[in-house]
Formats: C-alpha cells, structure tokens, sequence
C-alpha cells in the first residue's frame, strides 16, 4: 500500500499534551514526544506516571485539555476515535481487546470494517494475517474467548493490521503472558517495523525487553518528559535515566 | 408412579386430556416466540447500551395501535395481505423512529458520559417515556379497548390429518385458532431474520462487537454511537412488531404494555441478561409455563387471573437465586 | 447591611416554612365553599407522604423501588382484613387497632424485601420490586373471598370527634384533611429525624458507593434494610389512614398498580428526589395542578379545530370523542414531557433546587458534612454505631 506523498520525517507527534480524568485534574502535563518513521519509540516510567493516558489520550479515548496530536504533520485533536483508524493510526490496548464471543476469524475480519464492501481485499487481508499467524488459521471457527492469552494477542495483532495501519500505539502487550510468550510478542513487534516498515509506539513495564528492541526512548516522570534519546544513549547512562 | 401423580390431579379431570394439554403447549409455544421476539429485543438494547428499558411495553403498545390504526385507514382500499404487510410494516417504522429518536435526545448524553448516576438516570428516563406514551395513547385512542380484525387468513386446505379453514388449523383433534397461529408464525420469520442479521450481516456483528467490548469496537472504526442508537430502535422495533401480531389476538388499551413488558423483564432475566439464546428460550419456557399453568390450576376461576403470577414468580427467584440466568454471561 | 442579610439568611426558612404549614392549616377554612378542593388537598397530602417516603428510599438511599404503592396497598388490605366484621380473617378490629397492624405487615414484608433485595443493584433491585408488585396486586386481585377481588374491599371509616366539630365552620372533608396533614407532618418529622442522624449520612454514602462505604465500616445490610422498612411503613401509614378516613372507606387493588407507582415517582423526580421537602412540595404542587388542568377548557382556536375534524380523526380510528376534547385527557402528557425535561435538564428537580437556595447557610453546612463522610472523617462517629463483624457482609 502507498503512504502519503509527503512524508514528514516524524510519523507523530505530540506536543505540549495536558490530559486528565478531570477537567482541573491533569494526569500529563505538558508531555512532548515524536515519533520517527519506521522506528520503534518506546516510552518508559514507572508506574502511575501517565504512560497508558498518553496512548489513550493519543488515540482519542481521552480528550486533552491541552496541546496537540499530530499525525503526519496533520492535527488530528478534533477526529473521532472511531475515525482514527482510516487516518493509518491503530491502538492495542493494554487490556486485552478481543471480540470473546466472536469466532477467530469474524475477529481478524472486524478488523476490516472500514472497508468492509470490498470482498476481495477481505479476503487477500484475511490470508496475509492467517500465513503471519498460522495457528490462527487452525482455530479460526474458536470463539476468541477460548484461545490462550498469547494467541488473543495475536487475534487482537491480526485485527489491527487488516487495515495496514502505518502507525501502531502499544500498549503493555505482554502484561500477564508467561515469559516464553513475552518473547514470541516482541518477536512479532520488531518483525513488523522491520520488514513492513511500521512506526511502532510501545509503553511498557518490561525495561529489558523494550530497550532491547527500540530505537529510541522516552522516560516520563509524574506526567512531565524526564529524559530521551536513542537507545543506546539511555542504556550507556542507565543511572541518569531511570528512577530506580 | 402414574397412580400416585393421579391423586393429585384436580377435579375436572375431565377437561385434562392429552389433546388438551398439546393444544395449551402449542399454544404456549406460539404466544412464546412472540415473548422471544419482544425479550431479544430488550436483550439487544440491554448488551449493546448496558441499560433495561422500562418503556419496552409502550413500543409493543404503539405497534398494536399503529396496525389498528393502519387497518381502519387502508383495510378497505387495499388488498387484505398487503394490508397486514403494510400495517406490520408501519408499526416497525413508527416504533423504530420514536426509538432512535428518543435515543438521541435522552440516552446519548448518557454514553458521553455528561449525566451522573447513569443507571438511575436509566431507570427514570426510560421510565418517564412511558409514562408520556402511555398517557398520549390514552389521549389519542381514549380509554375504550380496541381490537383490530385478523389482517391474514389461512390457506384453507384439507389433508387429511392437517385441516386448515380461513380461522382456524385443525391437527389431529387440536384445534389452533388463526390469529394466534399467524402471530406465531410472524413471529417465527422476524426471530430468523433477526437471527441473520446479528450474526450474518456486518452491521449484525458490528452490534455483537459493540457489545461486547465497545473499546475494542471503537478502534476497529465502528461507530458506538450509532450502534447504541440502531440498538434500542431495533429493540423498540421489535417490541413494536410483537405488539403488531398480537393486536388481532388480544384487546387493545393503552396501559396494556405494563404486562408485557414485565413479560420480557422476566424472560430476558430468565435467561440471563443480554444472552440471545438465553432470551429465546426464556421467550418459549415462559409461554409454556403460562399456557400450562393456567389450563392447570386447580382453581378455573383464579386461573385467568393467576396467569401473569406464574412468570413473576419465576422471575423472582431467578433474580434471587441465580441473578446470571440460564445462559448469563456476567452481571 | 452585612447583619441584615444575616438575619434574613438565617430566619428566612423559617419564615417561609411557618407560611407554608400555616397554609396547610387554615387551607379548608379558605376553601370552605368548596369542599372538593379539600378533599383534592387530602389527596395531595397523600402523594406527598408517599412522594416523599420513595425519595428517602431512591434519592437517599439509591434504592430503585417500584413497590412503594405496594407496601402502601398491602398496609390498607392487612388492616382493612383484620378489621372486617365477617370471612376469612375477620377479627373485627378497630381502626385505631388495625391500622398500626397494617403498618407493622408492611414493615415486616419490607424488612423480608429489602433483605431479599441486598444483593440487587439499581437496575435489578428496580425488576425485582416491579415483579413483587404486580404479584401482590395480582394475588389480591385473584384472591376474592379474603380481598373482595377487583371491586375492592371495604374498610372501617374512623370518626373522629374533634375533628368533626370542624365540619361546622371549615368543610365536609377537613377530618379527612386535617387527619392527612398530621401523618405527613408526622412523617416528615420521623424523615428528617432519620435523615439528621448518622444515618443520613450513611444512606447517602451507600448511594454514592456502597463498597466505599463498607470499607469506611459502614453497615451497608443495616442502613439499606432500615431505609427499606421505614419508607415501606410510612408508605403504608399513609395508605392505612387515608383509606380508613371517612371520604374514602375503600381500597382496590388497582391502586398498586405501577400506573400508580409512576405517578409518585414522576412527583418525587419533578420536585426533587434527593431532598424530602422538594418532593413532598412537588407532588402537594402537582397534585393540585393535575386536578385544576382538569377543569380549564382547551383553547377556543385548537377545540374548533379539533371539532371540525373530528369525524376524519375518527375514521382514522383515534379515539377522541368526547374525552379527547377536553384537557383533562392530555394533562397527563403535558406531565409526561415535564418529567422527562426534568429527568433531562434538571437531575436535582424543579423544587429542590430553589429550596437549597433558600436554605443555602443550611445546604452548605449539609455538604461539607458530605463531604467528611466521604473523606472517611466522620469515622469516629460510624465506629459507636457500627458493630463491626464483617464491613464486607453487604458489599457482594
């Protein structure tokens, strides 16, 4: 699929962002952060410091109060959540999102309901994302509720990516998996930035792993920036970056 | 075992044979799918907006007025059958506009979040449009109960074992009445199509996706807003198509919602709250329970009287025992 | 200047409620020409005790209950059975006897409802009490030997001496009146007492978050259970009194109906379910505006309109007639529509909200109380009252 013509260098970017739960009450204040094309950002903190809002208030769940998302150099504040899939911005909550009712493969094909006449890309997508995850093509008449937690991730993952999305908001995709899982997720993230050139923003609680795969980091503190730069640069002065 | 059951069967043994008690279960069966169609609409409204509606009873009201209505105007302009299609047809309209309508003006501040209290707010504006409809009724119908004619006949055919007349089907040694038959039947097809469209069409599933994680529903690009609103018209229109069939059956006054809505409280509970199968299946064990509990009772003269008690009971101690229902998912 | 708007804070309510229960008093002396308006205030008084007794229940306390004219009809049928001459149960009782009996049924029964309904939320709890509702309304109405079925059953009236020297100078209707003023001040009084103490606050912590509440050792089983039964007797007291009075002297049963049920909770909404007094005002105001709707005509230009087409609405099925062309039929609309404005636009009430800016010094006070209730400061006072055994036992 083309992208758009003009390519900004940053595939988004958020600037001066207050968000809360409340109107007097902001959880992130005044966060900035880019994200470069085709890379993997990964922003990290301890918990509580707002992480998870900013990807919720980045794909709309929450409004801000103040300051500006930018996708591809467009302010995309005023667009509704549910029309931020067509602009190429996809979220994969920390929680884990799957239809539970629903069969594996009614799952993957919602993931398609933006273009939902279009019987023929339907099909092609649905057959990209069973060859991605073959065991999803064994379990495709399950109800998704039945599968293991690894594999709802990756009906949730399958789901996502039925629209090709060019920018993926992930959100702690390992919380509660085993830890051979952890591995196999991480596997899938850095697979798609690498062979599908994807712009992936990861929020995690697993430092390791997410210095391990990202270019570049984003350490927040009680809402506000604390330090960034790329990876190599935190993990050479681990001391100054972290709270630990 | 037989003898001892005998000692127990009540003094107008005479009237209990086994044609009687197939014809009450037949009956129940019919009266129960359309239960069924008026609970899986409360079961829609109920997963999709997470609320009860308390002005499910008002739609089935405004429907049966609306073919009564409908049938005083055309029924001798037009054809009979298309009449009835007609006249069906207009009261899903009707009860699908006034739903999604209503929707708009009073429940989507509520999923914005703007109200406090959602669940009373619930409870009371639901209620509060039934409360206006049931009134509004009065004042446009009058207190005087109204009864529309049969709007489709039987084909009249004679094979044997099956006899059908324009009024009535004779199996065997039961006898069915026409109106209830056809209602039945209506019934039957809406459920199908209804059934087809939650879970074959996109817009069916786009429903089920909203039930089921609205999050989720929202970042695959589905609208939850316009699912909640196409939610309670369809329900409202399918409490409208089941008080539409039934208007040739039963009388007609404005507070007769009352009932039937405490009805699909029952079956929608029964079976456990936004289930489909769940809602189906109450639909049907409720219209037996009442056909056969009514044809039963010991007493004929409390019978009729009884029969509405039946379901209540069961309904209270669902709630008490087992809140989740038969086919509960979670509460 | 700054004193005088003291005094006038502080003694405005005052003043304002001496006005108002002096209105209340002297009220059949000023319609003493016209005895219906006394008996249409008799009645208002009892929407008002019940308007009032279903928001302690709803808007103190969360508790979505559609049996409130029940517990209200199940008072008057206990006591209007055990005061029967002959049948089943007839032990000829006295209305000074039978009436706290019926009472004491209905207590007994919402003590048994308001336990069976401790795992119920908002919305089930609203099911659950529609459903036993209509049971019982069902059950009295089937029951013929012992309720007289659907006609009714007929009650004892009392006769009260010093009242009906008051007949002389007010109206034919003042006992009845006079004897529904003093339930409703008895209960507002037993309301507010109930609501100024501890459990007032508690009642209100358990609305807003009942797990919250049982965590701050809040007995939630006891302070939803109390708020049950004691709405339910009030309820029942005013049904008891107000059908044994001498203008009504029957009951039938469908006046449980949820018809009847929803016009009490549409008064209480209207005027404000959170606050006793705006409740009782809207449904004394509400009653009262329903009876005089019924009298003024429609307007000259619509009524011709409606005159001239009536044969067409009729061939058309509706069902007008002579009903349709008075307002009497569409008051009730008019009702509707304010009810769901209200809900809408208006979640305190019409009522309420101007009280509170009467009795504003009061309403502050009232929320800061509120206030360190939630914030868990008041736990002091919750520990002397609380038995502490299990502050989980009704948060399931």
């Amino acid at each position: 699929m083309t992208t758009q013509t003009a390519q900004t260098e940053y595939a988004l970017e958020v600037r001066d962002l207050y968000v809360g739960y409340y109107k007097d009450l902001n959880i992130l204040q005044g966060v900035n952060m880019k994200a470069r094309r085709g890379q993997l950002t990964a922003i990290l903190g301890a918990n509580g410091v707002g992480k998870s809002t900013l990807l919720k208030a980045i794909f709309g769940f929450l409004k801000p109060n103040a300051g500006d998302v930018f996708l591809n150099g467009q302010r995309i504040n005023d667009v509704p959540t549910y029309q931020r899939i067509t602009l190429g911005l996809a979220y994969i909550p920390q929680r884990m999102s799957i239809f539970r009712w629903m069969s594996v493969e009614d799952n993957i094909l919602l993931g398609g309901w933006t273009f939902r006449h279009d019987k023929e890309r339907l099909q092609r997508k649905l057959e990209e994302n069973f060859e991605r995850f073959p065991i999803l093509r064994e379990k495709r008449r399950q109800p998704a509720g039945e599968l293991s937690g690894g594999q709802q991730r990756m009906v949730e993952l399958a789901r996502t990516l039925m629209t090709d999305p060019q920018v993926l908001l992930v959100d702690e995709p390992t919380a509660g998996l085993a830890k051979l899982l952890k591995r196999e997720v991480y596997d899938m993230l850095t697979e798609l930035r690498d062979r599908e050139g994807k712009t992936i923003i990861l929020v995690d609680q697993e430092i390791r792993h997410a210095l391990r795969i990202a270019d570049y980091v984003y350490i927040l503190d009680l809402g506000r920036n604390k330090t960034e730069g790329p990876t190599a640069e935190i993990v050479a002065d681990l001391k100054k970056a972290f709270w630990i | 075992m037989v003898a001892t059951l005998l000692h127990f069967v009540p003094a107008q043994m005479w009237l209990i044979t086994p044609e009687f008690i197939l014809r009450l279960l037949a009956e129940g069966l019919l009266i129960g799918l359309i239960y069924s169609l008026m609970a899986l609409g409360l079961t829609l409204i109920f997963s999709v907006l997470g609320i009860v509606s308390f002005s499910h009873g008002e739609f089935y009201m405004i429907g049966g007025y609306v073919v009564y209505l409908f049938l005083q105007k055309f029924q001798n302009s037009l054809p009979r059958a298309l009449t009835g299609i007609g006249a069906l047809l207009a009261a899903m309209l009707v009860t699908f506009a006034i739903g999604v309508v209503f929707e708009r003006l009073f429940l989507q501040p509520m999923a914005r979040g703007e109200v406090d209290r959602p669940n009373e707010y619930a409870i009371l504006t639901t209620f509060g449009l039934a409360f206006f409809l049931q009134y509004l009724m009065l004042g446009l119908m009058g207190p005087f109960p109204k009864k529309a004619r049969r709007f489709f006949d039987l084909p009249v055919f004679d094979a044997g074992l099956i006899q059908a007349t324009k009024a009535s089907l004779k199996i065997g040694n039961i006898t069915l009445g026409a109106g209830r038959l056809i209602a039945g039947l209506i019934a039957l097809l809406a459920l199908l199509a209804m059934l087809y469209f939650m879970f074959k069409t996109w817009t069916g599933r786009a429903l089920q996706a909203t039930s089921q994680d609205r999050q989720a529903a929202a970042v695959v690009g589905i609208n939850p807003m316009n699912m909640n609103t196409l939610a309670f018209g369809l329900g409202a229109m399918l409490a409208g198509l089941a008080g539409a069939v039934l208007v040739s059956v039963y009388s007609w006054v404005p507070w007769v919602g009352v009932i039937a809505s405490s009805k699909s409280f029952v079956i929608i509970v029964l079976g456990g709250m936004g289930s489909i199968p769940g809602s189906l299946l109450g639909g049907l064990i409720i219209g037996v329970v009442e056909s056969l509990g009514t044809g039963l009772f010991p007493d004929p003269v409390r019978a009729q009287a009884y029969r509405d008690v039946f379901g209540l009971v069961i309904f209270a101690l669902v709630l008490l025992v087992k809140p989740t229902g038969l086919f509960g998912r979670k509460l | 200047m700054n004193t005088m708007r003291a005094y006038y804070d502080r003694y405005l309510p005052w003043a304002l409620g001496i006005a108002f229960l002096f209105g209340l008093l002297v009220f059949p002396f000023y319609q003493r020409e016209s005895p219906y308006w006394v008996y249409v205030g008799a009645n208002a008084l009892f929407y008002a005790i019940l308007a009032s007794s279903w928001a302690l229940l709803a808007g103190y306390n969360g508790q979505f209950s559609f049996a409130h004219m029940a517990f209200m009809g199940l008072a008057t049928y206990a006591s209007g059975i055990v005061g029967r001459e002959a049948g089943i149960w007839a032990l000829n009782w006295s209305p000074a006897l039978s009436i706290p009996f019926g009472v004491l049924v209905a207590g007994v029964v919402g003590l048994l409802i308001g336990y069976l309904c401790l795992r119920l939320r908002s919305t089930y709890l609203a099911l659950f009490t529609i459903a036993f509702a209509e049971i019982l309304r069902l059950v009295f109405k089937a029951e013929v030997d012992l309720t007289g079925g659907p006609n009714g059953l007929y009650l004892k009236t009392f006769n009260l001496p010093f009242l009906e020297g008051l007949t002389r100078y007010a109206s034919t209707y003042a006992p009845m009146y006079y004897t529904m003023l003093a339930v409703f001040l008895f209960s507002l009084v037993v309301m507010y007492a109930l609501v100024n103490s501890r459990y007032g606050i508690f009642f209100r912590a358990v609305r807003e978050d009942e797990e919250a509440a049982a965590a701050l050792g809040v007995h939630v089983v006891r302070v939803r259970i109390l708020a049950f039964v004691v709405s339910s007797m009030i309820a029942g007291l005013a049904g008891a009194v107000f059908h044994h009075s001498p203008g009504i002297g029957i009951v039938v049963p469908d006046e449980m109906q949820i018809g009847r049920m929803s016009l009490v909770i549409a008064m209480a909404v209207i005027g404000g379910s959170n606050n006793l007094m705006a409740a009782a005002i809207g449904a004394l105001f509400l009653h009262f505006a329903l009876e005089w709707l019924q009298e003024i005509p429609m307007p000259d230009a619509l009524m011709s309109w409606l005159q001239a087409h009536q044969a067409t609405l009729e061939a058309w099925g509706f069902g007008l007639g002579e009903a349709g062309l008075k307002t009497n039929a569409w008051r009730m609309v008019a009702f509707g529509i304010l009810l769901m404005v209200t809900l809408r636009f208006w979640r305190n009430g019409l009522v309420s909200p101007i009280l509170e800016r009467i009795m504003q010094a009061r309403a502050k006070e009232e929320v800061a109380r509120g206030r360190a209730a939630k914030a868990g400061k008041d736990l002091a006072d919750v520990d002397k009252l609380v038995v502490d055994e299990s502050p989980n036992e009704g948060g399931q």
